[in-house]
């Protein structure tokens, strides 16, 4: 690890008390984020990687709550510090791009209002000069015409445009880390590039630490610098992208890696079975059912997350320190 | 629970139909040309005061049409009557009818012409601001209606006031501390306001408040201490009910996505419920605001009578028990132009709330 990281997730657990019992949607995630640097958070739909982006920012509401952990930012535990502090932290050192552009902006207010409000929130700038700054920035997105999009409403823009006018939002305080959940699932396959190369473009002029939660795993090879996979509301590998796409440990990351169509490869293999219910979890390795490479050992208790190479972590009872990527390959 | 879209589109169904019979199908929506580019000039030309304009004489257009069915209606009212109308007047005179008395007031009246023929000259005259005489005082009626309405639009707008005053309110906070103590508390004055029927509700009040602690005056129409129990009676139902609606919408729009965004760019807890919640969810609620409007002018009718307040309603009940056709005619009528008027401002305040309606329909 080169720099100091920028945010620090230690343990994080978080669960959803229902009536059918226990959802434990996190499950002791930890990983951190350098300055700079771009995140990928891989896994399946329902895999906990939404509830950890909410859990970071302390927006989890009822039934859900973060049992435990520690999100460190500039020297403060956000899960402890008062709502007041906490305020502060969101939208202005860590900022948030959610999935769907369509229900993320409030259909009654204009995008200037929107964009506004954020500034005035976190400055003691006047409205004039929240709207002027407001303006810059929906123009540095590539937005047509900024003036006149300040007095649009939401339904009024095609949702690529949403989208951007929500990275405006995200960056209009210059976060340090900037969280984005499935940015580009609810848009069109060109509009998908056009955001994509727009957040890689943006991180690279402020510098910002990026956390890119996504299911897309070419996505991920092109633009991340690590790697973590989820499974089951635990991370079960988590390395640079080099090492996750050359020398992928876990099963379920090789199983992952088979099943996406690539240039030059014969055969795609889909993964058996079902991702496992976050209700009532298994006590042994959440992946166990669809494993190819089950053993009895792996019967015992869930695998620990530990380090099997340089800068590369795994969470399997059949990786051996020395040799990964081998553990039962045939 | 009633969600925004259902209400619209409601509203959108039954204005599509008077708009497209008025003014031929509506022109295609530029904006949903299939993404990417937008045409920017297209719905930034006009400016929103002339599109609140065209929608106004576009609801004017449809009241006209509502009207005019109110009005046949009115008109049948008499004619449906059990008997023959001159008999009913000479009757209500208390004269016992001959033959020719009969026939010469028909021939006065005009009711030999045919009935499409007596319907135009009642509806010229009903334009013409005439709605007959009253059998019982023998004074024009719409000079009776008139001068009781105050009475009954004070009553009606301090029911009103008490209930936005106090489902508001309510409903807001048993929506943000749910399960707690209000949110029961407002649960359970709503199924009371449901259920208890005004003239019972009206009638404890005065038992409570004007006989045993004799606090508040029971009867009549004088100063604001007049108006308390009246205006409870009237109000608490519709206000418990509403503060129930209000709390479901706001629910609603309280697990939106664009709520968590809110809080997510760091805004105060203030701001995200005050505006980003509370315009959203007042949307549908205020077209039942409206429709309780009528709700509460028909419902004055029995407090009216309870408290002996002056009022329209009760001069409409005294009507009925004296069967005086012309008073009853024209309180319907009249009622209907109030109940008719009181929708359109509901739909022109929904054009200053809801963006959408204002820039789609306007144009």
């Amino acid at each position: 690890m080169s720099s100091a990281p920028v945010l620090k997730i230690k343990n994080l657990s978080t669960y959803f008390y229902t009536r059918l019992g226990v959802i434990k949607a996190v499950d002791r995630v930890s990983f951190e984020v350098e300055p700079g640097k771009l995140l990928g958070l891989v896994g399946e739909s329902g895999c906990g990687k939404s509830v950890t982006a909410l859990s970071i920012l302390r927006l989890i509401e009822p039934p859900g709550r973060i049992l435990s952990g520690e999100v460190w930012l500039n020297g403060h535990d956000l899960l402890k510090i008062p709502p007041g502090q906490l305020r502060q932290v969101r939208g202005r050192e860590i900022a948030l791009v959610f999935q769907d552009p369509l229900t993320s902006l409030n259909p009654v207010l204009t995008i200037g209002t929107q964009l506004a409000e954020t500034i005035v929130s976190h400055e003691e700038v006047s409205r004039a000069e929240a709207r002027r700054r407001a303006v810059e920035l929906l123009f540095r997105l590539g937005l047509p015409d900024p003036e006149r999009l300040m007095r649009l409403y939401p339904f009024q823009l095609s949702g690529g445009m949403r989208q951007r006018v929500m990275m405006a939002m995200a960056i209009s305080m210059r976060p340090k880390v900037l969280i984005a959940d499935e940015p580009t699932t609810a848009l069109d396959v060109t509009v998908q590039a056009q955001i994509l190369a727009e957040l890689k473009r943006l991180q690279e002029e402020m510098g910002m630490a990026i956390i890119l939660i996504t299911h897309d795993l070419g996505v991920v090879a092109a633009m991340a610098d690590e790697v973590a996979v989820m499974y089951a509301g635990s991370i079960v590998e988590r390395g640079s992208v080099v090492q996750i796409f050359d020398r992928p440990a876990h099963p379920y990351t090789r199983a992952l890696l088979r099943s996406v169509p690539r240039l030059g490869k014969e055969e795609l293999v889909p993964i058996g079975g079902q991702p496992p219910a976050l209700l009532n979890l298994p006590a042994h390795c959440a992946f166990l059912p669809r494993c190819p490479e089950a053993h009895t050992e792996c019967r015992g208790k869930k695998p620990e997350l530990r380090e099997i190479g340089p800068d590369h972590a795994a969470a399997c009872h059949r990786i051996s320190r020395s040799c990964p990527g081998e553990a039962g390959r045939r | 629970m009633i969600s925004t879209t259902k209400v619209l589109s409601l509203r959108e169904g039954s204005i599509q139909v008077v708009l497209f019979s008025v003014y031929g199908p509506r022109r295609p929506n530029p904006l949903k040309n299939g993404g990417g580019e937008v045409p920017w000039l297209l719905f930034l030309s006009g400016s929103w005061r002339a599109a609140v304009g065209g929608y106004f004489l576009k609801r004017l257009v449809f009241l006209g049409v509502v009207m005019l069915g109110v009005s046949i209606i009115t008109f049948g009212l008499i004619n449906l009557a059990p008997g023959d109308p001159a008999e009913l007047i000479l009757r209500s005179g208390g004269v016992e009818p001959t033959r020719e008395t009969l026939e010469a007031l028909r021939k006065e009246l005009g009711l030999n012409a045919p009935l499409y023929v007596q319907y135009g000259r009642w509806l010229w005259r009903v334009l013409h601001g005439d709605l007959g005489k009253s059998f019982r005082t023998g004074r024009p009626v719409a000079e009776e209606i008139l001068s009781r309405f105050p009475a009954t639009l004070e009553l009606t707008c301090a029911a009103m006031v008490l209930m936005v005053c106090l489902a508001l309110p309510a409903g807001i906070l048993s929506a943000l501390y749910r399960h707690a103590f209000l949110d029961h508390l407002s649960r359970l004055s709503a199924l009371l306001g449901a259920s208890l029927p005004g003239f019972w509700l009206g009638l404890v009040l005065i038992y409570f408040f004007g006989v045993k602690l004799g606090v508040l005056p029971v009867m009549g129409r004088g100063g604001p201490q007049h108006l308390v129990l009246p205006a409870v009676t009237l109000g608490f139902g519709m206000a418990a009910v509403y503060a129930r609606i209000l709390r479901a919408s706001m629910l609603d729009v309280l697990g939106q996505d664009y709520i968590k965004v809110a809080r997510a760019k760091g805004l105060k807890e203030k701001w995200v419920i005050g505006r980003h919640a509370l315009k959203n969810a007042l949307l549908p609620t205020v077209t039942l605001l409206g429709m309780s409007f009528g709700h509460l002018l028909g419902g004055a009718v029995i407090v009216e009578t309870i408290f002996a307040w002056p009022g329209v309603g009760k001069f409409a009940v005294d009507a009925i028990f004296n069967r005086d056709y012309p008073v009853i005619q024209g309180y319907v009528l009249f009622m209907a132009v109030v109940f008719v008027l009181v929708n359109l401002l509901v739909d022109v305040s929904y054009v200053f709330l809801d963006p959408r309606i204002r820039l789609e329909r306007g144009k």
